[in-house]
């Protein structure tokens, strides 16, 4: 097409045939299949752990006097306990995973320095446990997404995902194809943009207002710059893969890559409206939110016209389920987001439960959704078995599914009425606290609904760590005899010209 | 895309421009503002016990700002006589603006509740004084103890409600009195800085709707 | 104020010409190139070829038509499922 192709390109044009292609996979998940595995099995643990924790908080908030004789279990430790053993526990092991499976395929090499990847994934979880018992402990930094220890729990996090990334960027470094795909420019950006903003979150000289901005950067880029990217990353990569053909406009990803990190990485002051901050500050993160409708478009747009008359598909892959699931969330919290932050939805909502239900169809809905399926693509081609029972499937997806609308509408509709209540300044607060209870009592139903999902996810898990000790096998797609040969195969060599 | 350094320098700029304009820049113009001549740092007592405050998690229910009294009611709540700016946060090391409201918010609670026996059968136990509030007790922070125990000087407190058996009474412990000391130290209800004051020219006092 | 002083409007202008300069340079240097074609970087030959339940006749077709004949039938566990 182009007469000024980069010389690396016509380097790499060199025949593929198919059974090298699927000798590439096999030897790319190979490489990453320790860290992965064990990525998996830590993140599964700390879903269970955060459930708990989750719970235990959702309970407290309608049965106050429940479990407040020791420090450990008072309601503020609990939650922080949850939200970071969720968005750093579980979310972020199971992106490591995803990472460090996903790259290696779409680069057509092994992971390289596999053993730096493994470490970081130690150092990672390490810095958790140490967080999460310095919360508990009451040591929490004090900052909403920052509050385990700055000295002697954040920087394992750093340096954990510092040597993931290490290990991701050599092995994209090494990468026999030309081209990278938009999944890899995710989940390297992810990677890249990580360690930054933590470690400029976690920066200890700010105060006052300061400190508060700083906290917004980092809270929202936390979401908007390392669990995004690396989620619509593994949907952009599942949902070709499954369906069989690829993502409606490629051209909408890219810019909706560019697009999605330079608005989102200045969203975060809208956490602030109506606060003591300079207000330029604020509107600029407004008119960024606002702005946020473009990737989310192109997302949206996407994944729709990839399904779009193949919906059946739905019903053959619970990896397609869940993620569909979660990308359908993602436009949906997106847009909810976009609202939120303009300053006359942003009075009523601020300060409410809708900011709660808003984050847990982000966090929840989007992001663990999009994890649980690329999971169930993944560990059976690490373990080389098949996932056990399609019941115990179809009873995490259903459990999780309900219990999601249980705890997300009666929420975010007695948080709106909280918001109302809060502004008519002749409500008494008794009256406040009214308005919110169906929603508090609807989310630890939902809750436990959600926690009975993760129960059954974790134990088919269980089951098949277990299991593939007695089976080892080759992983599904292995037999299919490559025959077959695509039409465009003599214009377009996966890694090249031809 | 073919190269890898591309990527990268386009996404280290992207996080670098969104950290110049959020975080370096606003920190040279805060630099600036200067401190009220009303508001004096936390006292001893009163870091102990804004350190529980932080530890306890009360940043998750309860904000401490006042918004713009055009666009909300947080003034005509009573939760203070004006909104807050960056000066009345100098001494806060991290902040606790909070994001949620669960319970009211707490900025001038110091001015609205002054009294140490309100304070702390609130914390022993929330329902003793509103039965109907889903505060968390904290009765970790006191010791119960028979009121014929108490000896001479010192500080006990008898709580309502059926919250005790008879005879009993709450002693609070350092750190309990030390929360209470930075509750009711928590007052910004002095005027807006002005004229001179860099703080109201640059940052505060400024509504969120006379931007220019 | 700084933000709406001239030095930063400037600046912006200076920042937002660059970007445009970069994404020029790389369509030259051919990053772009092949767009339809690099869609296709996750999908294997046997990804393509294999024979996916749900779709229609009418989508089988386009399948044979753009991968070849005759389509695979899926191997258990191909969909990340159980079996």
């Amino acid at each position: 097409m182009s007469a000024t192709l980069p010389p690396r390109v016509i380097e790499m044009a060199s025949p593929i045939t198919d059974m090298e292609n699927l000798d590439i996979r096999l030897r790319a998940d190979a490489s990453s299949r320790q860290v992965a595995l064990r990525a998996i099995a830590f993140s599964v643990a700390w879903l269970v752990i955060g459930s708990a924790f989750g719970l235990m908080a959702s309970f407290k908030l309608h049965m106050p006097d429940w479990l407040v004789s020791n420090a450990a279990l008072t309601f503020g430790r609990i939650r922080s306990a949850h939200l970071n053993a969720m968005a750093y526990g579980w979310a972020s092991s199971a992106m490591l995973a995803v990472s460090v499976w996903i790259i290696p395929r779409l680069v057509h090499t092994e992971l390289r320095v596999p053993k730096a990847a493994e470490a970081g994934l130690y150092f990672w979880n390490v810095g958790m446990v140490l967080g999460i018992f310095g919360i508990l402990a009451g040591y929490s930094d004090g900052l909403e997404w920052l509050e385990m220890p700055r000295y002697w729990a954040d920087p394992f996090l750093v340096i954990g995902g510092g040597l993931v990334g290490l290990s991701l960027l050599s092995t994209i470094a090494m990468r026999e194809v030309a081209h990278l795909y938009v999944s890899v420019w995710y989940i390297m950006a992810a990677f890249i943009w990580f360690p930054i903003i933590f470690v400029v979150g976690n920066w200890p000289t700010f105060t006052g207002v300061e400190s508060a901005a700083v906290n917004w950067f980092y809270a929202h880029n936390a979401l908007g710059l390392w669990l995004t990217p690396v989620c619509v990353g593994a949907a952009y990569y599942f949902i070709p893969k499954i369906l069989g053909r690829p993502i409606y406009s490629y051209q909408l990803s890219l810019l909706g890559f560019w697009t999605l990190g330079f608005f989102y990485s200045l969203n975060g002051m809208h956490h602030l409206i109506g606060g003591p901050l300079p207000t330029w500050m604020i509107t600029t993160s407004i008119v960024a939110s606002g702005l946020m409708i473009i990737p989310v478009i192109a997302v949206g747009v996407n994944q729709h016209m990839t399904l779009n008359r193949r919906f059946g598909a739905l019903r053959y892959s619970p990896t397609l389920r869940f993620i569909v699931f979660g990308a359908v969330a993602y436009t949906l919290v997106s847009l909810q987001g976009v609202f939120m932050a303009f300053r006359e939805v942003n009075r009523l909502t601020h300060f409410t439960h809708v900011t709660v239900a808003h984050a847990h169809l982000g966090l929840y809905s989007f992001v663990t959704m999009i994890l649980f399926g690329s999971i169930y693509y993944i560990l059976p081609r690490l373990l080389g078995r098949e996932w056990i029972s399609e019941r115990l499937i179809s009873w995490h997806f259903w459990s999780v599914g309900i219990g999601q609308v249980v705890y997300l509408v009666p929420l975010t509709v007695s948080g709106m009425v909280q918001g109302v209540a809060m502004s008519d300044p002749t409500t008494t607060w008794e009256q406040v606290v009214q308005a919110m209870m169906p929603g508090l009592i609807g989310r630890s139903i939902g809750g436990t609904l959600l926690t009975i999902g993760h129960g059954v996810f974790a134990y088919h898990v269980w089951l098949m760590f277990r299991g593939a000790k007695a089976r080892q096998g080759l992983p599904p797609f292995h037999e299919v005899a490559p025959i077959i040969t695509r039409r465009d195969k003599a214009t377009f060599v996966p890694g090249g010209v031809a | 895309m073919t190269r890898i350094w591309l990527l990268i320098i386009g996404v280290l700029a992207i996080v670098i421009f969104a950290t110049s304009l959020l975080v370096v820049i606003p920190n040279t113009m805060i630099g600036q503002v200067r401190v009220p001549k009303q508001l004096s740092p936390y006292s001893e007592v009163e870091a102990r016990g804004r350190a529980v405050y932080i530890s306890e998690g009360c940043v998750y229910c309860h904000s401490q700002q006042v918004r713009d009294p055009i666009y909300t009611s947080d003034k005509d709540r009573g939760w203070g006589p004006r909104a807050t700016v960056p000066s009345d946060y100098l001494y806060d090391k991290p902040h606790q603006l909070g994001t949620m409201r669960t319970g009211p918010d707490l900025i001038n609670i110091g001015v609205r509740q002054p009294s140490d026996q309100w304070h702390h059968t609130h914390l022993f136990n929330p329902r003793s004084l509103m039965p109907w509030s889903i505060m968390p007790a904290f009765p970790y922070l006191y010791e119960v103890r028979d009121s014929s125990s108490i000896k001479a000087g010192e500080v006990f407190y008898s709580v309502a409600g059926g919250k005790l058996p008879a005879g009993k009474v709450i002693v609070p412990t350092a750190d309990a009195d030390a929360l209470v000391a930075y509750l009711k130290s928590l007052k910004r209800t002095y005027p807006v800085p002005t004229g001179d004051e860099p703080a109201a020219r640059t940052l505060g006092g400024r509504s969120e709707h006379t931007m220019p | 104020m700084l933000p709406s002083s001239l030095t930063v409007t400037l600046a912006i202008t200076i920042l937002g010409l660059l970007t445009v300069a970069a994404f020029l340079w790389s369509w030259r240097l051919g990053h772009f190139d092949r767009i339809s074609q690099q869609a296709l970087l996750p999908l294997d030959d046997d990804d393509l070829s294999v024979s996916r339940p749900w779709e229609t006749a009418e989508q089988r077709a386009e399948r044979v038509a753009e991968y070849g004949a005759p389509l695979v039938p899926a191997p258990p566990g191909a969909w990340g499922g159980a079996k």
